[in-house]
């Protein structure tokens, strides 16, 4: 198996742990496991996503401040997608968001959707 | 994926390098290093608009934050009418803002001007892993020979500091030189990405005691990390660093002179920021003399919102003339009415006096709002416009006038009737003109 193979397969295996801890199921059986105590997503990808966009925002973001159509802005959007939904789901709708913010979009206040048959999630 | 954005770059290498070829020499180093400067300098014009603009919405934002903060308070529970609320606001600001795709769109610019710098050399392709000239990012053989085997005191563009005895050997190049050269390349780069991260922290205001200790730690440390990465990379994506580095300084630098940072006042707000008090709050709006109350005048104080933060501040130079546009059957400021009364010693001597207290920023954005074609959609009188403004900037002496105008109770709020002569200074309010003296005038 070369190099990239692994990687795909490690990144498969780390994306379904987090649809795993992220799901309905587990976070009502095992909600200490699934989530910690402010409600995010446990688990590696869910970590690594809102610590990348963590460091976004604490240095490059002060040098591209202003530029988001929205409120709140992609990359807080981004902190509370992924800690709500975890990486998989949560990286999705940061994507679909980014690709949202051009000055084609209408922009205005487009918070993160909210699961309310589960109500895991509460601002 | 990329490779169209590599083959322009390179191209563009060699186009420039045919007009400095004749002028420093074809086999020259500088004609190689100058097309490399050049293209790296075109590339930063390139997207010079794209900053400009960023940068002015980003004023915006830090004009727009307090209220966005307000209107999330108040209807926060509330998603649809949250959403109402900021697409009114955006609207009222104009909506300069571009959104964060473009800064993506950016990044293979950049991915692009790397690759094909630290591409411009030998591979090891030959027998027995020798070093051999071979097409690379588009070019020929031959051209990526002619650029990397340009020499200046045996540094060519594509050693660096680290590059192993084989390819000095194979350049002809002298180890030494090239390790002097790269480390006062490296040292310089540095100085600038510091000044430049200065110059942006200066730019944009205080911060949060987290953020600080992070941008302090950018401050020094991204010069630190950008030095360490330098050693690896070849002298022309060093020659690429300092000159990009050299053109955000300048960029900071014109940012800083045009449009200066926006402070908070005295009150501690950012100029622009609602009034939270109930004394500050803007006057109720109060019809200009000789002019018909416009429809829903009443308690429209209130249920208005206030003036824009941007537009409203210069009364006098932006209202004033759209105010026939706007249509609302209101004698704009400083004209006659249809029926006769004279507006000009009615008008509030607020705006007046208002106008040397303003900052800088706040004209700023004032003259570039009133350069855009006006908004029908704002209803505004022009005593409005005397007299909302006089709110928004709370350090000014108009809020003295303002708040006992408020207080006074109707007498401000009803309409002066069609014809009456009203003295100068006759605004007013009658307490405050006591106490400066029994003419209007002034104490002799």
């Amino acid at each position: 198996m070369t190099g990239a193979a692994w990687a795909l397969c490690v990144l498969g295996a780390l994306g379904a742990l987090d649809l795993v801890l992220a799901s309905a199921a587990v976070g009502r059986r095992m909600p200490r496991l699934a989530r910690n105590r402010s409600g995010a997503v446990r688990g590696p990808l869910a970590w690594l996503l809102a610590a990348l966009v963590r460091a976004y925002q604490l240095t490059l973001s002060r040098r591209m401040a202003g530029m988001c159509r929205f409120e709140p802005s992609c990359s807080a959007y981004a902190l509370t997608a992924v800690r709500t939904f975890g990486g998989v789901r949560g990286g999705l709708l940061a994507c679909w968001r980014l690709l949202r913010c051009q000055p084609l979009s209408r922009g205005g206040y487009d918070p993160v959707p909210v699961e309310s048959a589960r109500g895991a999630w509460r601002s | 994926m990329l490779d169209p954005l590599y083959h322009l770059a390179a191209d563009a290498i060699v186009f420039f390098h045919k007009g400095f070829g004749p002028i420093f020499g074809q086999t020259s180093f500088f004609s190689w290093a100058f097309s490399v400067v050049l293209l790296v300098i075109c590339v930063r014009i390139l997207i010079f608009p794209l900053f400009v603009k960023q940068v002015k919405s980003q004023r915006t934002m830090q004009l727009m934050q307090p209220r966005i903060k307000e209107i999330r308070e108040k209807y926060g529970h509330d998603k649809q009418r949250m959403q109402l609320e900021m697409m009114e606001l955006q609207k009222e600001h104009g909506n300069p803002l571009l959104g964060c795709l473009p800064i993506f769109l950016q990044i293979p610019l950049f991915i692009a001007l790397f690759h094909v710098f630290t591409h411009l050399s030998p591979m090891g392709e030959g027998p027995g892993g020798a070093l051999v000239w071979r097409p690379r990012v588009g070019l020929s053989a031959d051209q990526v020979e002619q650029i990397a085997s340009a020499k200046l005191w045996g540094i060519s563009l594509a050693t660096s500091f680290r590059s192993d005895g084989d390819l000095l050997e194979f350049l002809g190049a002298n180890g030494t030189h090239v390790k002097i050269v790269a480390v006062v390349l490296i040292i310089l780069m540095g100085a600038t990405t510091f000044f430049t991260q200065r110059q942006i922290m200066a730019r944009t205001g205080p911060v949060d005691p987290q953020q600080a200790i992070v941008q302090k730690v950018l401050l020094y440390g991204s010069p630190i990390m950008l030095a360490i990465f330098g050693f690896q990379f070849p002298i022309a994506v060093l020659i690429y660093w300092l000159t990009t580095n050299l053109w955000s300084m300048g960029q900071q630098f014109f940012v800083i002179k045009k449009m200066p940072p926006l402070t908070p006042d005295a009150s501690g707000r950012l100029p622009g920021a609602k009034p939270t008090t109930a004394a500050e709050r803007p006057t109720p709006a109060r019809p200009a003399p000789g002019a018909k109350p416009a429809p829903g005048a009443k308690g429209k104080g209130t249920s208005n919102k206030p003036a824009s933060l941007t537009k409203a501040t210069s009364p006098s130079t932006a209202k004033a003339p759209r105010s026939p546009a706007a249509g609302n059957g209101s004698a704009p400021a400083g004209t006659r009415s249809p029926r006769g009364a004279s507006n000009r010693g009615g008008q509030p001597v607020a705006p007046a006096k208002q106008a040397p207290a303003k900052s800088a920023a706040t004209r700023q954005a004032a003259t570039k709002q009133a350069a855009k074609p006006s908004t029908p959609t704002k209803p505004s009188t022009p005593a409005e416009g005397g007299a909302k403004p006089s709110a928004p900037n709370a350090d000014t002496p108009a809020t003295g006038e303002a708040a006992p105008a408020a207080v006074n109770g109707s007498a401000p709020a009803k309409p002066v009737p069609a014809g009456a002569t009203r003295h100068v200074g006759g605004s007013r309010p009658a307490k405050r003109r006591g106490g400066k003296g029994k003419r209007p005038g002034g104490r002799r």
